[in-house]
Parts: structure tokens; sequence; C-alpha cells
């Protein structure tokens, strides 16, 4: 007699008594047979049955129960669901009926593993079902109140590299609350009040291994967030196209990117995460995406969805992000849109709101930065690392290979040679149509720079705030200006540099002060430097770097000067792996000296002989994405 | 419609409503127009507003509150089934919910117009319902309990369940694994 059943292609149900959950299986993806029929799909587990350990998908008994009650008999139906329906029906009803059940049970609807070589008898399955059914409704979700109380109090231990702000503290003790109940949640604070190092510290605290998934642009700087706060977490990059997944093995914390999330999402969902992160969650707002789909199949303990901005358009959004996150919270779509959405956006239901608002606020946690005004300084720096592209790697390996291979000669011409390099590999960084010079280019997707910038102002421009945008380059400020009121749907983004006239820039920075003009005014550094007011940000990007703090500071202080109330925040954006990181670190590392040697711009890396010019410049291998 | 905001506009049946009535409609035009305010539900009692004809009527309807003993009594047989407890959680009233309904004599009226069941009065009552439709939790509040409070009375109510002894099971080597799928299709599928 064979010891296994044959395969089956019909979704099989069972109660997991020691889990207290349903446990749908059978077919190769139970959730989507799940989803077809209308019942909650569950996270990803396994469960031991009489013929071995199965992959399956877990649903609380809460959801799994009234959902199988309300489902409608038909030919596809295999028996084990049949029956559990039926269990189902019983047990909302009438349990003492549960009994009858017994005898008409297949195997496959109660042969749980019950020590090492017994199963559960269908009876005895039965009965634990009943009193289990009874505790999850006749107990109130004690972890909901448990979330709640969490966020009111402050971690006590943190263990990062930096000292976390109170309400960083209290946002740790929520997401340490989130793993320790195997919970899931939102975190959506504002942008630049530290989700990335909130995060940290809870992987630090957590038993890994963990995975992030974010955007490819930001891969570099979440690997490089990690060794800075983290260090004695063992990071592995699972990008670029020689990556290997047998670096899971060794690794701490997986970082990844939503494309590899779609590609390699076998080898992705193979491994049990301790905490999966989707960095930039509203990636998945659309819940039919194969990214939404990817990114729900991941098998965590706890699953964490950061965002700066967890509604953009649509409630259905919230939904598709909480279905990661804590599946089944909100119910099945068709229901959420019933009972939330439909009242909530056609007819301004209050009630409707507050509802949906207690039920997610266990597992959602969104300070503003109003809320927190009193805890952060007046002007915030953070350096953004993007991540080079293919092709931006092509032309940066050929320029530095061209520049050394053809001889940098010395003197007054090495001086010329190596300025005229460092130009080439700036533009790179910057955009490879700023580079080649194109005409009228296909500007997305090709500079990990631009699109990171894109993606910040986009979350400024929806919260309603304004934005100064420095580049030392007017052909990238024209190829930003175009750009960037296309993606972020204004009317124009004006571009203030050398060649405006006095009158034109009077009424740029007067149209920007008052509101009149767009939210994003781009300066070109050498224009914007002295004599402009403009107040009226509240953030600051430096797209290039000048590598002179003391030019970049009084480009900064535009925004950042008297007259200012409200907090300002600077993004510094750099490439990594390039020369422009390694400057940046040696401004950062030294910086009073740094503004001693290199008071008068780039010149002293003309100074360098090639052997510490190569190092400064050469790319380094990791960096790279797809 | 629900069948819980189908089935309140019948208290209006005990102070003179019948059908067709006229009343019905024209309440159902004045609340599409916007003539009602404010409506406002607290335990034993419904306010609101209605702008009709050029002046503003405050209107009232009143149910009485359960006391203690019924309440017990209603979480019990509310406890009874697990079933009830589920459709509340899901933002269903359950038909054992339907003796929260204002029963005879139960629901008075007042409108300072003076007319007994007067088209105010009518366009409250039908206002509610629309609420009502949306959040059920509002006829258990009008009786006294808000949603956490009937919620926790419920699920103190709910009877305990026989002890089960340990788990025996069964062999592995007794598991039928060539009828492993096969169980009583007709008997499951008549459940």
């Amino acid at each position: 007699m064979p010891r296994t059943p044959a395969p089956t292609h019909r979704l099989q149900a069972v109660f997991v008594p020691d889990r207290r959950r349903i446990a749908w299986w059978g077919p190769d993806q139970p959730d989507e047979h799940a989803r077809k029929r209308g019942l909650p799909e569950g996270v990803p587990g396994r469960i031991e049955l009489a013929h071995g350990t199965v992959p399956a998908r877990l649903v609380p008994l809460t959801q799994a129960v009234p959902a199988l009650a309300g489902l409608a008999v038909g030919k596809q139906l295999s028996d084990s669901l049949l029956a559990w329906r039926a269990a189902a029906i019983a047990a909302l009803g009438d349990p003492a009926r549960l009994e009858a059940l017994a005898g008409m049970m297949p195997p496959a609807a109660h042969a749980v593993r019950l020590g090492a070589d017994r199963v559960w008898t269908a009876a005895e399955l039965l009965s634990a079902f009943r009193s289990a059914v009874h505790d999850a409704y006749s107990t109130a979700d004690a972890s909901a109140a448990e979330l709640l109380a969490a966020r009111e109090s402050e971690a006590a231990e943190a263990p990062v590299e930096a000292v976390l702000r109170p309400y960083q503290r209290q946002g740790l003790s929520w997401l340490s609350a989130l793993a320790r109940n195997g919970a899931g949640g939102v975190l959506a604070d504002d942008m630049g009040l530290g989700k990335t190092l909130q995060t940290i510290a809870l992987l630090a605290m957590t038993p890994g291994p963990h995975l992030v998934i974010c955007p490819t642009s930001v891969v570099g700087n979440w690997a490089r967030e990690l060794a800075r706060f983290a260090p004695e977490l063992e990071v592995a990059r699972y990008h670029g196209p020689r990556r290997d997944s047998a670096s899971f093995a060794s690794a701490d914390v997986v970082v990844s990117s939503y494309s590899l999330l779609l590609r390699d999402a076998e080898e992705l969902s193979a491994i049990d995460w301790g905490v999966a992160v989707l960095d930039e969650a509203q990636q998945i707002k659309n819940p039919d995406s194969r990214t939404a789909l990817a990114a729900r199949r991941l098998s965590a303990r706890t699953r964490l969805a950061l965002t700066g901005t967890p509604v953009e358009n649509r409630l259905s959004e919230l939904w598709s992000i909480m279905d990661f996150a804590s599946p089944g919270l909100l119910g099945t779509r068709k229901r959420f849109t019933k009972r939330f959405a439909e009242p909530v956006e056609n007819r301004g239901d209050a009630a409707a709101g507050l509802r949906l608002r207690d039920l997610v606020a266990p597992h959602l946690l969104r300070r503003l930065k109003k809320d927190v005004a009193t805890d952060l300084p007046d002007k915030m720096e953070t350096t953004v690392a993007c991540t080079l592209t293919g092709e931006q790697a092509r032309l940066y390996r050929r320029a530095v290979t061209e520049a050394f291979d053809g001889g940098l000669g010395d003197g007054f011409e090495r001086h010329g040679r190596v300025l005229a390099l460092l130009t080439k590999l700036k533009q790179i960084c910057n955009h490879p149509a700023q580079y080649l010079k194109e005409e009228s280019p296909v500007l997305s997707g090709r500079s990990g720079k631009l699109d990171r910038v894109t993606e910040i102002l986009g979350e400024v421009v929806d919260s309603g705030e304004r934005a100064l945008v420095f580049t030392q380059y007017r052909a990238m400020g024209e190829l930003l200006a175009g750009h960037l009121a296309a993606e972020l749907g204004l009317a124009g983004v004006p571009f203030l540099h050398g060649g405006v006239s006095a009158a034109g820039r009077e009424a740029m920075v007067d149209g920007f002060q008052d509101g009149s003009a767009p939210p994003v005014l781009l300066v070109s550094l050498k224009a914007g430097g002295t004599g402009l007011n403009l107040t009226a940000a509240t953030h600051v990007l430096h797209f290039d770097r000048w590598w002179n703090p003391a030019v970049e500071d009084q480009a900064t202080d535009r925004a950042h000067r008297i007259g200012q109330t409200r907090r300002v925040e600077v993004h510094k954006l750099v490439t990594g792996g390039t020369l422009e990181e390694r400057v940046a670190e040696l401004l950062d590392r030294k910086r009073a000296l740094a503004e001693a040697i290199v008071g008068t711009g780039e010149d002293w890396i003309g100074k360098l002989d090639d052997a510490g010019l190569r190092a400064l410049v050469e790319l380094s291998d990791a960096e790279v994405g797809e | 419609m629900t069948w819980w905001s189908k089935r309140w506009p019948r208290a209006l049946e005990a102070l003179g409503l019948s059908y067709p009535d006229n009343r019905l409609v024209r309440a159902r035009a004045l609340i599409r127009g916007g003539a009602v305010d404010d409506l406002l539900v607290s335990p034993g009692e419904i306010t609101a507003w209605v702008d009709y004809p050029r002046k503003t009527f405050g209107v009232s309807l009143r149910v009485p509150v359960l006391d203690e003993a019924a309440w017990a009594a209603e979480s019990g047989r509310i406890a009874a089934r697990v079933g009830s407890l589920a459709a509340l959680l899901d933002d269903r009233l359950p038909e054992d919910m339907l003796s929260l309904f204002p029963g005879e004599g139960e629901l008075a009226v007042e409108c300072p117009c003076g007319r007994g069941l007067c088209v105010h009065v009518v366009v409250v009552h039908l206002a509610f319902a629309d609420l009502f439709e949306e959040d059920p939790f509002l006829l258990p509040l009008l009786r006294g309990r808000g949603r956490e409070e009937l919620l926790a009375g419920v699920r103190a109510a709910m009877p305990p369940v026989p002890e089960a002894g340990p788990p025996v099971g069964v062999a592995v080597g007794d598991v039928d694994v060539a009828g492993f799928f096969d169980g009583d299709r007709e008997g499951l599928s008549a459940w």
C-alpha cells in the first residue's frame, strides 16, 4: 500500500489544533484556490499530516469559520472542504451536531499528526475544534489591546547605534509587540521620521532571518543604514545579476527589490522569515498586481509594511497593504468595499470611517511631523544613497577605464583631465541622458537617483509641502524640469538658473513663496547660492554634490533661514559605490578638516596620484542594480 | 438593503402608518433633499432637526432602555448561538436580536407640529433606518448598550463547552491512504 495519497488538485481543509487555525492545502497554490471560492487566503505555513509535512495557508478561526459556513456546495468542492463547511455551520448554529460529522469525514479532513506515529481521529479533532471556536469568540482580541497599549510606552532597549527619539521608542515598542504576537502592521509615519531606523531596531532585537523588500533605487541605502545602525547584523544583498540564494543561509537580513520579489518569488517564499518588511509598500496598493500576490506569498512570523502614504487615492489601497501585513483583518475585498469603502467614499459616512479606524488602529501606526514636532530638530539632514542602473554602471566603468588607459599625464594637463573625468562620472550618476546629451530622451528607469528623487518629491507634493531642488548642471536641470512636471502631474516645474532675467527670477521666487506656482522649484547651485529667500520650502534636495559643504549649506539656507517657522529637511543624493559616495563619506568623516582642504571645491582631487584617484572613482561591484 | 433596516420602518405601524402611505413617499423625498440635520442616537432617544416647510422642527423618538436583568436575558439568548456573535463582529444584526426592535406601545414620538404621526416624525424615523443599515449597533445603543458593552456582555454569557479528554489518536499506519480524500459526500453535501 502506498504511504502517500495521490496528489490532489482540489482544495483541502483541515483544522490544526495546536495552531488553532484552519489550514488550506492540497494544490500548489492553495491561496489562489481559496480566493476563487471567496475564502480568506491566510498566511503561508507548513502542517504535519499523516503522510508528511505539506505547505499550507493558515487562517484564524474567526475568519475561516464564517467564510466556510457561507460556502456554496458544488461539485468541485473536496470532501474535506465539505466536511469543514459542515463543521463551521454546526459550530455557529448548533455545536451538538458536530459529533454526527465524525463518521462522514475523509482522512484528509482530520489526519493531523499527534506525536510521532499517531494522528487525530475525526471525533477528537471535532471536539478540539468546538472548544477552539468557543475560545476564539468568547475572548476579545487580547493582542489588539496589547498593541494599542504598546505604542503609548517607550521601548527600554534599542539595540542600534543611534539615540532614538521618544516617538521612535514608542514606535519600537509597538513593533516589538507586533513581533511578540506574531501579528503584522503598517508603519506609516511621515517621511523623515525614521521608519527605517525603527525597523532596523526591530530587526536587531528579533530572531531572524529577516527580509527587506524595497525599490531597486534604495537597496543600497538599506544595506548601508543596516551596516551603520546595526553593524553586528550580517546583511546580504539579494540583488543584481550575480545574486545567489545560497547567501540567505548565513545572513541575518536579506535586502532585495520588488522586481526580484516577482522574478525570484520561489526562492524568497521558500524561507520562513522572522520579519518580512515591504518598504514603500504603496507598491502593492493594487491588490491584483503580481507584486501584491508575490508579497502575500512570503512566509514570515511578522509582516511589516512601511509607507508614508497608506492611502493615496482610494481606501482599497489600504485594504491591499493591510491584507499583506495582517491578512483577513479587513475581511474580503468585496466585504470591505461594501462595509467601508462605499459608505466612506460615496456617502461620506463618518461612522463607517470611525469603525474602520478602530479596526485598523492596533495594526497601523502613523505619526505626522506636526505631532512629534517638539521631538525634532529644526533642520534634519539625510544622505540618500541610490543605486546605479545597469546602463549607468556600463557607462561609468567605460569612462574610468578610458581615462586611466589613455593616461592622465601630469601638471596642468593632468589637472584638466582629472576634472573632465570627474564631470563625466558625476553626469553618469545623474543620468545617462545628461552624459550622452540625448535629445528628448526616455528618463524613467535609467537613473537610480532620478527615480529616487521622483519618489521623494511625490511624497512632498502629496503632503502639500514645497521643495527646492539644487543641481550644478543646467542640462540636468532642464531634464528634471520636464520629467518632474510629467511625473508629479504639475503644470510645470520652473528652473531658476543663471540665464533667467532678474525679473524672471523675482517672479519665480514670488510664485514659489506665495503658493501660486508649482510646489517644486529647481535652482542651479551657482544661480541660487545667494540672495534668495525661499522659506516656503520645507524640503531641500541636493541632486548632485558640490563637495564643498559651505556652498551646500549656503544653498540649504535659502529655505532654512530667518522667517522659516517650520522644520526643513535636507536630502543629499549620493549614488552608492561611486565617487559620489566616497567623497561624501570623506566629507562626513572629517568635516572640519575637509572644509579646510576642499574649500575651493573639487581642486584637491586633481592633486591625487593615480592610485589615490582610482580608489576614489572606481566602481565597486555590489552596487549595481538590474 | 439589509433585513434590519427594512424591518425598522414597521415600528411606525403601531402609530397608524398603513400602506400605501403618502407620508412615506414625502419623507423619502425630504431626506433626499437634505431636510434632516444633526440626527443623534443615544440610549433611549433619537433626535433630529427637520427643515420643512419653511421652518425647523425638533423631533424626538423615544424607546425604553432595557434594564440590567433584561440585558442579561438578552445577552444570554444571543450568546447561545456563536453565529450571532460572528454576525455582530461582521457588522450584521443577527435575527435573534429582533426582540430589540420597538414592540407594541414602546415607540413614543414628539414633534412641535403636534399632529401625532406627522411627516417630520416619519422623516427622522426613516433617516435613522439609513444609518442603521450601515451600523446595526445603533439598535442596541438605543436600547442602552454600546458596541463594546454589548459584545463584552455576550462574550461573558457564552455557555461553557463540554470538557474533552486528551486526544489518543490512531496509529499512522491505520490511516486509509487509498481513500484519503473520500468521505461521505452525500451526507456532507446535505448538511
